[in-house]
């Protein structure tokens, strides 16, 4: 006895199972031309910030120490920082907007280092700064980015500056040699001194020395950037 | 290498998909089943029923079976209840003495012989009813899931009535992860019962026409799945084997890992031997669905579970990884968390993902709520988190073992 298959519905469920996959593939597709083009957006507003925080640069060298540059940059520089973690986890770390967008994000960082380098010496202001440098495929660099995350949250008025050493971008490079940073990563600069291998939470506290202390007092510093290595 | 993981993952969900669709539109009434249940017109029309209880080393659970049995709501004249002591060591035939003398109990002892099938085929020798079925010596059955079984045999064309199967007070984690599997599978069931592509009629409490036996012989050892491979026998005979839903059992699930492991490398390595032996069956037009489509699709399926183990692995092991790591390496301190649209994944395998959880809720709504008539929501539904990862791992036991001809034991 022969059973009776229904052809036609083997038919339709694999139309309906093709049609679900075109649709997914294509939602995924707007959302992340949508995801893009707010990247793009956030490039823009980083090319006006970066313009504004020159601009902002030349005129304190004629002005007095009244103006807090830290609330230009630091909102958008900490967006950006974790939406870029997320960009990279989910288009990974070789997809080209991501990378042009950690460029971005880099150089915005420099300025903003010359930048509170600049208000320290013209204001008198000793602001805790550490420099970051790492790269994706260093299993130490994830847990000192776990160690940075971790400080951060612990002193917000740290401001840690995350560079992908191999990002190719000659800023970074320039920022490397003169920080005589070597081969190895992940390393750290804390005031004008370089440490090069995982330093953890207490090593990183006594580095810092008296400079924690000064961070409970009430000064004209602010938190920045996530790494994006953490 | 992201090429070939990829395409595992994407083959892997539209395969899953495929199926869950099909599933879908069959139990949506794509085909018409023209299955009215005419049932027996009186008490006097119902057949007579015998329910084989085989029990080895079953003293604890053994009084409570035999006692659900005849608490049935199905005429007492006739209902007989086989007990096959099967060379127990521990005290189950003194435990089922006091039935002695119960005129709806026969008490039967013999030689362990180290398999269940020879202990049913050595109770089928002394019945004499219409319809023989069993029950394990740990299951219960509810008072009507006799008498709703056997309307079906109202029918001239069912040869075999398969119930709707609950794991009764689950208490460990692997038993109320088979709790919400049972759920999932009473909709299964009823899908491949509209299919008429039953292809195991479970131990407890599956029932038969004497004359199934009759015609096509006894159970068969089977590779220690005898309920898999008579279930086919059926199909090939043109049996029909049908679902009640409405016949429920409670049966206690393996409490532990290694005992589930266990069970399911025997259930699992006795479905590929099984269908190894029957092949000649598959993509045969006489099976219809179930050689075309099911039976493919579950190999298929097999199959799948063991290329994707790596991948399940992965999703488990590395958020713990990362978690150890981080506190290894900053102590107990975890950032606060926030929300960003942003950080919703993307990925088209996440998407397709969700649509298959749809599908999974879906299949728990029917199996729960509609068929079980059992709350929709309970925290057994974590488990599901985690069977995945141990249904793979079952899967490549058996299939090494189905590869290098390991026999899985019944005990």
């Amino acid at each position: 006895m022969k059973k009776n298959i229904e052809w036609f519905k083997y038919v339709a469920t694999l139309l309906i199972t093709a049609g679900l996959f075109f649709t997914v593939f294509y939602v995924t597709k707007v959302v992340n031309e949508r995801r893009f083009s707010e990247i793009k957006s956030i490039q823009d507003k980083i090319s006006i910030d970066l313009l504004s925080s020159e601009t902002q640069f030349a005129l304190l060298n004629s002005t007095d120490c009244s103006i807090n540059a830290s609330s230009i940059l630091a909102p958008e520089i900490e967006k950006l920082g974790d939406r870029l973690s997320v960009m990279e986890v989910q288009l990974g770390t070789k997809n080209d907007d991501v990378i042009s967008l950690k460029k971005y994000y880099s150089l915005l960082q420099i300025k903003d280092y010359m930048l509170t380098k600049a208000l320290a010496a013209r204001c008198k202001v000793k602001p805790v700064t550490i420099l970051y440098f790492y790269t994706n495929d260093c299993s130490e660099c994830t847990k000192q980015g776990y160690v940075l995350t971790t400080l951060r949250e612990k002193y917000p008025q740290i401001r840690i500056y995350a560079f992908d050493s191999n990002l190719d971008l000659s800023a970074i490079k320039t920022l490397e040699t003169i920080n005589v940073i070597s081969g190895e990563r992940p390393s750290i600069v804390i005031d004008g001194i370089t440490y090069a291998g995982f330093k953890s939470v207490e090593d990183i506290e006594k580095a810092l020395g008296k400079q924690l202390k000064r961070l409970q007092e009430p000064v004209n510093i602010r938190s920045t950037s996530s790494t994006t290595s953490s | 290498m992201d090429f070939i993981q990829n395409a595992l993952i994407y083959t892997s969900l539209f395969l899953a998909i495929y199926f869950q669709v099909f599933l879908f539109l069959t139990y949506i009434g794509w085909r018409e089943h023209k299955d009215d249940l005419p049932g027996f017109a009186s008490e006097d029309a119902l057949p007579s029923v015998s329910i084989m209880v085989p029990c080895y080393n079953e003293e604890s659970t053994v009084v409570g079976t035999i006692e659900s049995l005849l608490a049935s709501h199905y005429p007492k004249s006739k209902l007989k209840i086989v007990v096959i002591d099967d060379g127990s060591k521990d005290g189950t035939w003194v435990n089922v003495q006091p039935f002695a003398h119960n005129s709806q109990v026969v008490l039967l002892q013999k030689k362990n012989e180290g398999s269940k099938f020879a202990a049913l085929n050595f109770g089928l020798r002394h019945v004499t009813t219409d319809i023989v079925g069993c029950l394990d010596a740990d299951s219960s059955v509810d008072s009507f899931a006799i008498r709703n079984s056997v309307q079906w045999f109202s029918r001239d064309d069912v040869g075999g009535v398969v119930p709707s199967m609950v794991i009764d007070n689950p208490k460990s984690i692997m038993q109320h992860m088979q709790k919400v599997e049972y759920e999932i599978a009473t909709y299964l069931k009823q899908v491949l019962h509209q299919l008429e592509s039953l292809y195991v009629a479970p131990g407890p409490l599956t029932l038969f026409r004497k004359k199934v036996f009759d015609t096509l012989g006894e159970y068969k050892e089977a590779h220690h799945t005898e309920d898999l491979e008579i279930a086919l026998r059926m199909q090939i005979a043109g049996m029909r084997l049908v679902h009640s839903k409405e016949s429920l059992v409670y049966t206690k699930g393996p409490r532990t890992w290694p005992a589930l492991l266990k069970q399911r490398i025997r259930w699992t390595y006795g479905f590929i031997k099984n269908v190894q032996d029957y092949r000649a069956y598959l993509f045969s037009a006489q099976l219809g669905d179930l050689s075309f489509f099911i039976l493919p699709f579950a190999i298929i399926s097999l199959i799948v579970a063991v290329l994707m183990l790596p991948f399940t692995v992965w999703q488990i092991v590395v958020p713990i990884v990362t978690t150890v790591q981080r506190i290894l390496t900053v102590g107990f301190h975890f950032s606060q968390p926030s929300f960003d649209i942003f950080s919703i994944p993307n990925q088209g395998y996440a998407w397709l993902g969700y649509f298959g959880l749809l599908f999974l809720v879906f299949s728990l709504v029917i199996g729960r709520r509609i068929i079980l008539k059992q709350k929709l929501l309970s925290f057994d539904l974590l488990t599901t988190l985690i069977y995945p990862f141990f249904a793979s791992w079952w899967t490549l036991r058996s299939l090494w073992n189905a590869i290098w001809s390991k026999k899985s034991s019944w005990r």
